[in-house]
């Protein structure tokens, strides 16, 4: 009895110890698959699945004409897994195969690869689809294809400020590419695939795709030829007058197209280099964002403010003592000439500042203001790209220390601030009857959804038709009476313009000395205009009228661009 | 009494003798439960063999669309203005005018000519208005 007692007693201690043991096992099991659940399932998923996010093919950049300016391609780095390399012999067997295939050196990828503690390191970069293709095929050890993508510019450095570039996400960083990235970049989708311990994904594993979404593609109103022309041209005038740089506008005056936009210094967009402000500072699309004092240029508006205003006409005659006096200041003449009895029309044509000044005294500066506002100047153009700069317009209202003074410079361009642009589309306006168009430079979005074209608009009515009409003409003998023999040598078209010489300002209200920005704004053809071309060159060395260093860079551009246009010729 | 059912499959039991249908029912039930088995199999096979093929016509997909879009800026650089200039320049040995002459022809000026918006997409084209199914189906209704 006493052995039964001791034998159940033993057996009652091993039955409760298996009992204790399956409660405590099956209490682990609940904390694990009910309690911990999600967090152990989303540590399983995390390892058997993997997810990436998918870009889709960034939109292309196009001129009108259709033609690339930038565009993106895949490309394939080579990955290679640290750990499968690090046997020397089998690493330098599969170096050998990809170096022969990409071109790159066995032993230094090899060297590479066994010199980093990463999990993977990549060998080969930017590979294009056929190298990667052969890589695929020959399989080197623990090698990986990943897919990219890369951005090609098939013109070169054609238009590099206003396209921009791309960082290493494939996102824009400027121009363009960043102004209009949600549009060129599409959205992203999401790649959901299991995988093996090895991190290969399994043949009939689960495989869930969200497709991204493609960019649209961005037809441009640049016209590629016409923008390689302006950009030789702007770097011939810049090398041969050892100038700082410069910018050329060309733009349609019946649209507001701009056809080409040119500006230097520049900066190399294949291999762009941002590692300092200086070169960032040549990504600036100098064309939209700098402004200057525009001189002679802005007698056109002083003109067309008097002749609209009904104050003068064309063959007013006022007298010039070869002086203007404002206040306790005197204004002269550019030559410091004294011209006698002169009409309106010979103030523009001789580009003489007393008569600028003088209208400008008629007009008085409420209506020299709103013609001036009217223009566009002192508010951004509205052309889309960032850094659209408003330039600066002191007025009576805005600015307390505002004089009779600064009415009287403002007449011929000194103390007020433009942008190229802004003072080509001022010149486009009198070139379309008076009607101020907004500049674009994006014609069409094309993209999965359809396509979107953009409309011309019309900004306003600044001045009227007969207005614009005579200060065209008086723009007509500028170039057929005012130029040396030869400057804008074009014949057989009537053609319009004006110079401007300006001075550069300091910032403490004074100027450079000896330095200027020369400038010539045209018409073609002049009674049937179609575009405006304006040539602004900055800092040249030696004669700086803008008579000898823009207007002959001028004259070939508008011979080159009524050619290609197939303009008909006026006689 | 002893006539009753009970006794009848006693006495059956008793002489060996079993109904002739019961294998052949088992075998077909079992028959029946393999091939209920087998059909998800089956099923899952099939669904992968077809997720195996899409995913290779994907893979396919993507190697076509990287050779286009290689092929697209091919032909992009081979049409851009440097080497056009180069291959007239250098090749054919152009060179610009020096003198241009302008001939005045009466009649309306030329329309300027149009270069090929060669990657723009060609507009979508009109869906054909063919015979609707419903119309197929009940053309030989005398519906008005």
């Amino acid at each position: 009895m006493a052995n039964g007692r001791n034998l159940t007693w033993r057996i009652g201690l091993v039955v409760s110890f298996l009992a204790f043991a399956s409660v405590a096992i099956l209490g682990r099991l609940f904390q694990l698959q009910v309690l911990e659940h999600p967090y152990y399932a989303a540590e399983a998923r995390q390892t058997r699945v993997h997810e990436e996010t998918v870009s889709g093919r960034r939109g292309a950049i196009l001129d009108e004409n259709g033609y690339p300016l930038a565009v993106s391609i895949d490309s394939y780095d080579v990955m290679v897994e640290t750990k499968a390399w690090q046997d020397t012999g089998k690493a330098s067997i599969a170096a050998s195969t990809i170096a022969g295939i990409t071109g790159g050196n066995a032993a230094t990828m090899v060297a590479g690869v066994q010199a980093t503690d990463m999990y993977e390191t990549p060998v080969a970069r930017g590979l294009t689809y056929d190298q990667a293709s052969k890589i695929r095929d020959a399989a080197p050890l623990g090698a990986r294809l990943v897919e990219g993508s890369q951005r090609v510019y098939p013109e070169g450095n054609l238009a590099s400020q206003l396209i921009g570039f791309l960082g290493k996400d494939q996102e824009g960083l400027t121009g363009l590419e960043a102004d209009l990235d949600s549009v060129l970049g599409g959205s992203k989708g999401e790649l959901v695939t299991e995988r093996d311990g090895l991190g290969n994904a399994l043949f009939f594993g689960q495989r869930n795709e969200t497709a991204p979404q493609p960019g649209s593609d961005v037809v441009l109103t640049i016209d590629r030829y016409l923008q390689r022309l302006a950009e030789q041209e702007l770097a011939n005038t810049v090398k041969e007058r050892n100038a700082q740089g410069g910018s050329i506008v060309i733009v349609d005056s019946r649209t507001g197209a701009v056809r080409a936009m040119a500006s230097l210094p520049s900066f190399d967009l294949t291999n762009p280099d941002i590692s300092d402000n200086s070169k960032l500072n040549l990504t600036r699309n100098r064309a939209v964002t700098d402004q200057y004092e525009p001189g002679s240029i802005f007698k056109l508006v002083t003109v067309s403010a008097a002749l609209d205003s009904g104050k003068v006409t064309p063959t007013t005659s006022w007298y010039d003592p070869g002086y203007y006096e404002a206040t306790d200041w005197k204004i002269y003449n550019w030559d410091f000439s004294a011209n006698g009895w002169q009409t309106v029309s010979q103030a523009i044509v001789k580009s003489l500042n007393v008569g600028a000044a003088w209208m400008s005294g008629q007009v008085g500066p409420d209506v020299f203001y709103d013609y001036v506002h009217r223009f566009g100047f002192g508010q951004k153009t509205g052309i889309g790209l960032s850094g659209d700069a408003a330039g600066q317009v002191r007025t009576p209202e805005t600015d307390p220390s505002w004089t009779r003074v600064d009415l009287a410079t403002n007449s011929f361009g000194q103390g007020i601030t433009a942008t190229p642009l802004q003072l080509a589309m001022m010149v486009a306006a009198i070139a379309n009857n008076g009607k101020l168009m907004k500049p674009y430079v994006v014609d069409q979005v094309v993209g999965p959804g359809g396509t979107q074209k953009t409309q011309p608009q019309v900004v306003r009515q600044v001045i009227s038709p007969q207005t614009a009409r005579n200060v065209r003409q008086m723009m007509g003998v500028v170039v057929s009476d005012q130029l040396p023999k030869g400057v804008v040598d074009i014949s057989h078209y009537l053609i319009g313009g004006k110079t401007g010489t300006a001075n550069i300002a300091n910032g403490d209200g004074t100027y450079k000395p000896d330095t200027y920005i020369s400038s010539f704004a045209g018409i073609l053809p002049l009674d049937n205009a179609s575009l405006v071309i304006l040539v602004k060159i900055d800092e040249p060395r030696g004669v700086p009228w803008g008579t000898t260093v823009a207007a002959p860079a001028f004259g070939r551009l508008a011979k080159a661009a009524l050619d290609y246009y197939n303009i008909a010729p006026d006689q | 009494m002893s006539s009753g059912p009970r006794s009848q499959r006693q006495t059956r039991a008793a002489h060996g003798l079993h109904s002739p249908g019961l294998p052949l029912l088992l075998t077909a039930a079992l028959l029946i439960v393999a091939a209920a088995a087998l059909l998800p199999l089956i099923q899952s096979s099939g669904a992968t063999t077809t997720n195996g093929h899409i995913q290779q016509l994907q893979r396919e997909q993507t190697d076509w669309q990287a050779r286009v879009q290689e092929a697209e800026a091919q032909l992009a650089y081979l049409s851009s203005l440097n080497r056009v200039q180069q291959e007239a320049t250098q090749r054919l040995k152009m060179k610009a005018p020096d003198n241009v002459t302008y001939i005045s022809v009466p009649g309306p000026t030329p329309q300027p000519e149009t270069l090929p918006n060669r990657l723009l997409p060609s507009p979508t084209p009109p869906h054909p208005a063919g015979e609707s199914l419903w119309s197929k189906l009940f053309g030989w209704l005398p519906l008005p």
